[in-house]
């Protein structure tokens, strides 16, 4: 419990520490949010009466107070891009890519770990060097190469699948999805809306395969290279002597000493991921946290990227401390100290 | 584990075999695209937004053909010398909500935009009152003469909003909520997303069989993703990359509309910045630009050679000679300039969104570099660009724009762009200061509410003055061009160059 006060504690200053950075970077970029929140064509005057309403004409330290204190009564403000309040906009999309990086892992993990295993305990075999090829060409190939590759290919050629968004417009029509939780396969199965949750899993498949496959190699490779070091040591040596199954030694024994790097590595990996899968979201025109953060950083649109930012570095603190207090589950050593 | 892996690849592979053919009503279209909305509300928009807003609102009078016809208002007449207009409007026109279009109705509205004060609010600043002596005639009193006529058929500020949303507020209106009287009611909208407008049964102009019952409008920002829509049917109507039209075309499924607009393409030169602060440089940079080639193989054709800093297709419009692509002559100018060799150096500044722009100017770099003038390119993110561009610190010797007018009339760009401004240099990137010109050009404001043809030639005049002073390379006045199914009917009637809407009601299938 100490241990997860000190961390609550530290996250708390990291923060901070993210917020003032990101507030004296969003006011020296050289850009008018002011100009941003009025459209095309502002008048001059519409310029100054805005800077006013905006409070940009005040000293910088009064800003940075201003907004702080905001911040800590939950008042994020409204984008000045999209003239939404941040929070709402911010919320939409976490849901969005919460729903994509959580499946794209869940299947990296449940592919990728055995098929490490695999290719670890039949070294250099054929299908060892075909995985290894496959790792290789995941992580060299571009996602965004790839994604159009999938997109012609399932969308173009074959027809199966469609070629982006989250849901068809039809459908969002015809049998709109209820929000519950802000993911639409959970929302669609919960309210039984059978045709919502078949467009919505159809709609998720291209963009869920092209992260699968880029992040599929890393967890592989790793998996494969850990696995071999641990098949080394003389307790598996032992195990094998003892007559203990080859999946029980592989699975049960081996695997487990390969927990915490694995852990560290998925969870990082994760958390990046929470963070938008930037190119994926914006090439499927996924709605999700990633294409609006750029976007909202590129316009200089400050509350919007200033909140989702902080929204960001939360949510990979809090998945590093997950994954830290993870560690005293799978490792008994740890508990013990 | 690997239990979960067989259950998830299972479902995986198995989408495809279940996915469901959404029914498409017949008179249902696609229109995929690029742009993000944001300000819904029609007396704030001053942008993308009027696409939407164009076939949900409806102005009082219709500028087309050159001409201003009725449309909310069936007859008006300017009195006071311009200064007093009685509009007397159209009978049986409901807004969405069921509510009458009466005179009240449109004082409310009008007074709305003026008190606001947002986005082209300022056209109306000097609206005095709006009288209401019956329910069908406005008495519109301004402090100065105006061409309202031609201010109120524009599309930006002048869009009647019905009085329950003005009640509503600003922030219901841009949550996505309208009540206009246009032949479209705002069904859904979602935010850089999706917006869908449905059929008005009570549309006043009444409903033919054919006509377009709903229209799906989602955001898809990617530019080969709308060009995939297009070509496989699942849209009918997209904005395509200019080097995609022709293969488009040629598709027996798609077609290309192309029509005359009222964009156009310009790269101002810094008239304070060294060495763009020599006339006979700027002459000199005008002679180096591709223009032909800059038409017909960036452009591909879709756009005309512009021949005044008004599009050609506006009223009020000079013709002079823009300028001809001679390095010969480039040179020899470059020489009289008495800018010495090793100065022939300058940079140019445009928002890095506009491919054709970015094309221009490297064929303009690589042109000018065969006789020595090095070009140094600056892109920009588009808002970032107009501050850089703005300051004085970091404006470059050349810079991109694109305009386009907020009602129909050359003072627009004449105002906006080269009137001198002495504090901030607002759309005024060439930091043009003439005072011959800024008279001539408030001579044809003046004149503008009273006669329009006195107008037009004040207008040619104030041209004149500033073409001597070379201000800009004026290239290309650009069409308008959607890719669109085949069988999708009424293209060429469905978009009109005062308003970058595409009229969904034109259409039909």
């Amino acid at each position: 419990m100490k241990y997860v006060v000190q961390r609550l504690i530290l996250m708390v200053g990291i923060i901070l520490g993210v917020m003032t950075i990101t507030f004296v970077l969003s006011r020296v970029l050289p850009s008018s949010p002011a100009e941003l929140m009025l459209g095309d064509r502002p008048t001059v005057e519409q310029i100054a009466a805005a800077e006013v309403e905006l409070g940009l004409d005040k000293p910088l330290l009064v800003q940075y107070v201003s907004y702080v204190s905001d911040v800590f009564r939950g008042e994020f403000g409204n984008s000045l891009r999209t003239g939404q309040p941040v929070l709402v906009e911010v919320g939409d999309r976490l849901g969005a890519t919460f729903e994509l990086t959580t499946l794209a892992m869940l299947l990296v993990v449940s592919i990728g770990v055995p098929l490490g295993v695999f290719s670890a305990v039949r070294q250099n075999s054929m299908l060892d060097n075909v995985a290894r090829a496959f790792a290789v060409s995941g992580v060299a190939f571009p996602s965004f190469i790839l994604a159009m590759m999938l997109q012609m290919m399932f969308y173009g050629a074959l027809g199966w699948l469609p070629l982006q968004g989250r849901l068809d417009p039809i459908v969002s029509l015809d049998s709109p999805i209820q929000p519950m939780t802000g993911l639409f396969l959970v929302d669609a199965l919960l309210t039984g809306n059978w045709d919502g949750f078949v467009d919505a899993l159809a709609h998720i498949a291209l963009p869920l395969l092209t992260l699968t496959i880029l992040l599929l190699a890393t967890v592989t490779r790793i998996t494969r290279n850990m696995m071999v070091e641990v098949l080394k040591e003389e307790y598996i040596r032992t195990a094998f002597a003892y007559g203990v199954p080859k999946t029980s030694i592989h699975y049960r024994h081996a695997l487990k000493a390969t927990l915490i790097p694995m852990l560290t590595v998925i969870g990082l990996t994760y958390g990046h991921l929470l963070g938008g899968a930037v190119i994926v979201e914006v090439i499927f025109d996924w709605p999700g946290l990633g294409g609006f953060v750029v976007f909202s950083i590129i316009a200089n649109d400050y509350p919007a990227s200033l909140g989702a930012t902080l929204l960001l570095a939360g949510i990979y603190l809090t998945v590093n401390l997950i994954v830290d207090l993870l560690y005293f589950v799978v490792d008994p050593r740890l508990r013990a100290q | 584990m690997l239990r979960l892996t067989r259950l998830l690849a299972a479902v995986f592979v198995g989408v495809p075999l279940v996915l469901p053919h959404n029914a498409v009503a017949e008179n249902t279209i696609t229109w995929a695209t690029q742009l993000s909305y944001r300000d819904m509300n029609p007396a704030v928009s001053f942008g993308a937004e009027t696409y939407i807003l164009g076939n949900i609102y409806e102005t009082l009078f219709l500028y087309e053909d050159g001409e201003i016809k009725p449309r909310l208002a069936v007859s008006w007449q300017k009195s006071d010398g311009g200064q007093t207009w009685t509009v007397t409007l159209r009978d049986n026109v409901k807004f969405h909500d069921g509510s009458p279009l009466n005179s009240a109705a449109v004082k409310k509205s009008f007074e709305y935009t003026r008190d606001l004060g947002r986005g082209a609010g300022y056209l109306y600043a000097d609206l005095e009152t709006v009288e209401t002596p019956d329910h069908l005639t406005a008495v519109f009193r301004f402090k100065k003469p105006i061409a309202f006529d031609l201010v109120a058929s524009g599309q930006y500020g002048s869009y009647v909003i019905g009085p329950a949303a003005i009640d509503k507020g600003h922030e219901w209106m841009n949550a996505g909520n309208a009540i206009g009287t246009g032949p479209y009611r705002l069904t859904k909208y979602e935010p850089n997303k999706l917006t869908v407008i449905s059929k008005f049964d009570g549309y006043w102009g009444g409903w033919k069989a054919g006509q377009i019952d709903r229209v799906i409008h989602p955001v898809v920002s990617q530019a080969s993703t709308r060009v995939q829509m297009i070509k496989s049917g699942e849209a009918d109507v997209v904005r395509a990359p200019v080097s995609q039209l022709a293969a488009l075309d040629a598709m027996p499924n798609v077609s290309v509309a192309a029509s005359s607009g009222w964009r156009n393409y310009m790269y101002l030169f810094n008239v304070e910045k060294y060495p763009t602060d020599n006339k006979k440089f700027r002459e000199a940079l005008v002679h180096l630009w591709d223009y032909d080639s800059v038409l017909k193989d960036i452009f591909q054709g879709y756009a005309k050679r512009a021949v005044a800093p008004i599009p050609s297709s506006m009223w009020g419009h000079g013709s002079y000679d823009t300028g001809t692509f001679d390095p010969d002559k480039a040179l020899k100018l470059l020489e009289e300039s008495g800018i010495p060799k090793e100065d022939w150096k300058i940079d140019a500044m445009y928002s890095n969104s506009n491919q054709e722009q970015i094309d221009a100017i490297e064929l303009f770099q690589a042109n000018a570099a065969q006789i020595g003038v090095q070009v140094e390119l600056s892109p920009q993110v588009s808002k970032t660009y107009m501050t850089k561009a703005r300051s004085a610190s970091t404006a470059a010797n050349m810079h991109s724009m694109v305009w386009y007018p907020a009602y129909p009339t050359p003072s627009d760009w004449l105002y906006s762009l080269f009137r001198t401004r002495t504090k901030k240099t607002g759309f005024n990137l060439a930091r043009y200061k003439n005072a011959e010109f800024d008279t001539a050009l408030a001579a044809a404001i003046d004149v503008e509410g009273v006669d329009v043809r006195e107008s037009s030639k004040a207008y040619i005049a104030a041209q004149d003055i500033l073409m001597k002073d070379t201000p800009a390379i004026f290239y290309a006045d650009v069409n308008r061009v959607f890719a669109h199914a085949s069988a999708l009917k009424g293209m060429e009637r469905s978009s009109n160059p005062a308003y970058e809407t595409l009229f969904i009601y034109a259409l039909s299938k």
